[in-house]
């Protein structure tokens, strides 16, 4: 090696940078590596240098592995990983996920070029929309009879006893249903993007649906790292950036858009709610949003060492799959570990269910439950039972449960899932218009945005992340 | 070094390889020369744009990416420490930038902190000067060879293999003490 300081005729040392450079194999004067190796032969010491070096080299390079692996996956802990989110997961019966044809790749500097006209237009658009309301501050004010019909309400105080308390409900109004056998358009279906959006890297992909005979429990979302999600995700659409598929987040979507359910924050300070419909995107199969609510808006604690959970009945269920929270998603909320819960927050967590065969009406899906221990430090305990939908259920489902239902919509068309069945962004906008939620002209103008960003071609990776 | 084009047919297909194969290793030295998450995928963001905006020679596409990665948190650097210090640092060569900012987090990734031996690595290689602890990054995370290392760093080959012997030395002292 000419690599180092050392003028190459001096002898070799246990403290020589040129055996370093050996033990590295930077050495490229084959004359120069002869007399190391000599050298090395002769001198035990030496010898035993390198290979403490070579040794020490691997020991870095195991552990700079670690980090990297750490880096790409969504699952950092390496215990309770939630079966969906295991790779291969041994009960996943799942398709294979498809990956974009390679020639729609080479199309990828047409795009930077396209890019600034595109970033005009979709800023424009983006600044001519009414912007994100301010979260409404969250009252008691309204009766609990405003819970819409199947959504399973438990109330408690914050150091209740295990069990199950009663749940009420009420019908709304029937609005027009959306489509469900609408069929993508060239124009304004995502999958026009969608599919030139850059090929996953192994690992990087789908939740599978899991069987729920060999996994029935899985922990739920705490987190409120999505808060700023939909902003982002505004953002960067608004520019003519769009993220990489892993990153266009069910989750993320959601959990931008606090619960307006009443009820939620009424009195009791922590709510669970869960509320099944059949899924608007493929007719055999449900939806089901799991939330927890926290009562309150001045931010403090209101409960710490949280963790919740989602238990299917395997009689009720064949197989769960969550939206959001995808494997290999690196900012997919960790759902394994016990969180604090301020006030004010409402967190959701959905699911696409496929029903068992033999499912009866009447008999609970499953139970959602959430432990936690109190500003005292006392351990309580909340339950709630998953009843089963209506079969219109989608007419008369909480404002909530339909926001989510196109939130989850427009993330199933963005992330071209291969579990999307009919999900489009025109289903994605006709779940939203005939509500009152306070976000949905956010929503709509988001789902705008993206559908302005239909380009005939779209770079494959475009290292944009939110 | 001068870089050249890459031919526009294997563009698409060859920036998609290189995406995938770099990432995680980009971002997790960039999260170490800016000590923060997000700030972190921006610069790779940026990197990968630049990559897609103007393709390097391919046969130095390796240290070009990590050679870009720096440069942005340099820029990110000098932006941030005018906002919070109020100082102009452009006047400071890039070879030495990171050597003089203050290390903002000298303990470890937690996540890395599994047992006790990478945990003990973790804080000797954290305890390393901010030269050291990037060129055995870049070495031993990278992969990167003493003469790419020199093209990312600005530093001569002989530098590298300096800093990098004086720094596995370091370690290897500190371990024996332990």
């Amino acid at each position: 090696m000419n690599n180092t300081n050392t003028d190459d005729t001096t002898p070799f040392t246990t403290d020589d940078p040129r055996l370093t450079g050996l033990a590295l194999g930077e050495i490229t004067d084959p004359q120069q590596e002869d007399a190391l190796r000599a050298a090395l032969a002769n001198d035990p010491a030496l010898n035993h240098e390198f290979e403490a070096i070579q040794a020490q080299g691997d020991s870095l390079r195991q552990f700079f592995r670690a980090e990297l692996a750490d880096s790409a996956p969504a699952t950092r802990t390496t215990t309770a990983v939630p079966a969906h989110r295991r790779r291969h997961s041994a009960v996943s019966f799942a398709p294979a996920r498809p990956r974009p044809p390679l020639q729609t790749r080479e199309k990828i500097l047409r795009f930077i070029f396209a890019g600034t006209a595109l970033g005009t237009a979709a800023t424009l658009l983006f600044f001519l929309s009414p912007s994100l309301p301010p979260r409404p501050i969250r009252t008691a004010t309204h009766a609990p009879d405003a819970i819409a019909a199947n959504e399973t309400t438990i109330r408690l105080p914050l150091a209740p006893k295990n069990g199950y308390s009663p749940f009420s409900a009420t019908h709304r109004p029937a609005p027009p249903r959306p489509d469900m056998t609408a069929t993508p358009t060239s124009e304004t279906d995502l999958a026009s993007i969608v599919r030139r959006l850059p090929v996953l890297a192994p690992g990087k992909g789908e939740n599978t649906f899991v069987s729920s005979k060999h996994s029935r429990t899985t922990a739920l979302n705490l987190s409120n790292a999505s808060q700023d999600y939909a902003r982002r995700l505004s953002n960067n659409l608004a520019k003519g950036r769009i993220p990489e598929r892993n990153l266009l987040r069910i989750d993320g979507l959601i959990n931008s858009f606090p619960t307006v359910n009443p009820l939620a924050f009424a009195a009791p300070p922590i709510v669970l709610v869960a509320e099944a419909i059949p899924a608007p995107w493929a007719k055999e199969r449900w939806f089901l949003r799991a939330t927890v609510n926290v009562n309150g808006h001045d931010g403090s604690i209101a409960a710490t060492d949280a963790r919740a959970s989602l238990t299917f009945s395997p009689t009720q269920v064949a197989a769960w799959k969550m939206l959001g929270a995808e494997d290999g998603d690196p900012a997919a909320p960790s759902l394994d570990l016990p969180v604090i819960m301020r006030t004010g927050t409402s967190l959701n967590t959905l699911f696409e269910i496929i029903p068992a065969p033999d499912a009866k009406a009447g008999t609970p899906l499953g139970e959602m439950q959430i432990s936690f221990r109190d500003k005292n430090g006392n351990p309580a305990t909340l339950k709630v039972l998953v009843q089963h939908p209506a079969p219109n259920a989608i007419e008369t489902a909480s404002e909530d449960t339909r926001f989510a239902a196109a939130a989850a919509t427009l993330g199933l068309a963005m992330r071209q899932s291969p579990h999307r069945g009919h999900a489009t962004l025109d289903m994605a906008s006709q779940l939203v218009t005939p509500l009152n939620h306070p976000y949905k002209t956010h929503f709509l103008n988001l789902t705008r945005a993206v559908q302005s960003l239909t380009l005939p071609a779209l770079p494959t990776s475009t290292g944009i992340s939110l | 070094m001068a870089l050249k084009s890459a031919p526009q047919s294997a563009t698409a297909a060859w920036i998609d390889a290189l995406v995938r194969e770099h990432r995680a290793a980009l971002l997790c030295y960039a999260r170490n020369l800016v000590h923060d998450d997000a700030t972190a995928q921006d610069i790779v963001q940026d990197t990968f744009l630049r990559l897609c905006q103007s393709p390097p020679d391919p046969a130095f596409a390796r240290p070009w990416l990590f050679r870009v990665c720096r440069t942005r948190a340099i820029d990110w650097w000098r932006s941030h420490r005018e906002h919070t210090l109020g100082s102009n640092t452009d006047e400071m060569p890039q070879t030495d930038f990171f050597e003089r900012l203050p290390d903002p987090d000298p303990s470890p990734p937690e996540n890395l902190v599994r047992d006790e031996t990478a945990a003990a690595l973790a804080q000797q290689i954290a305890s390393l000067p901010p030269r050291q602890r990037e060129l055995i990054r870049l070495k031993f995370q990278a992969d990167l060879s003493y003469k790419e290392i020199a093209t990312v760093t600005g530093l001569t080959t002989s530098n590298v293999g300096f800093i990098l012997h004086s720094a596995l030395s370091t370690l290897r002292r500190r371990a024996t003490a332990l």
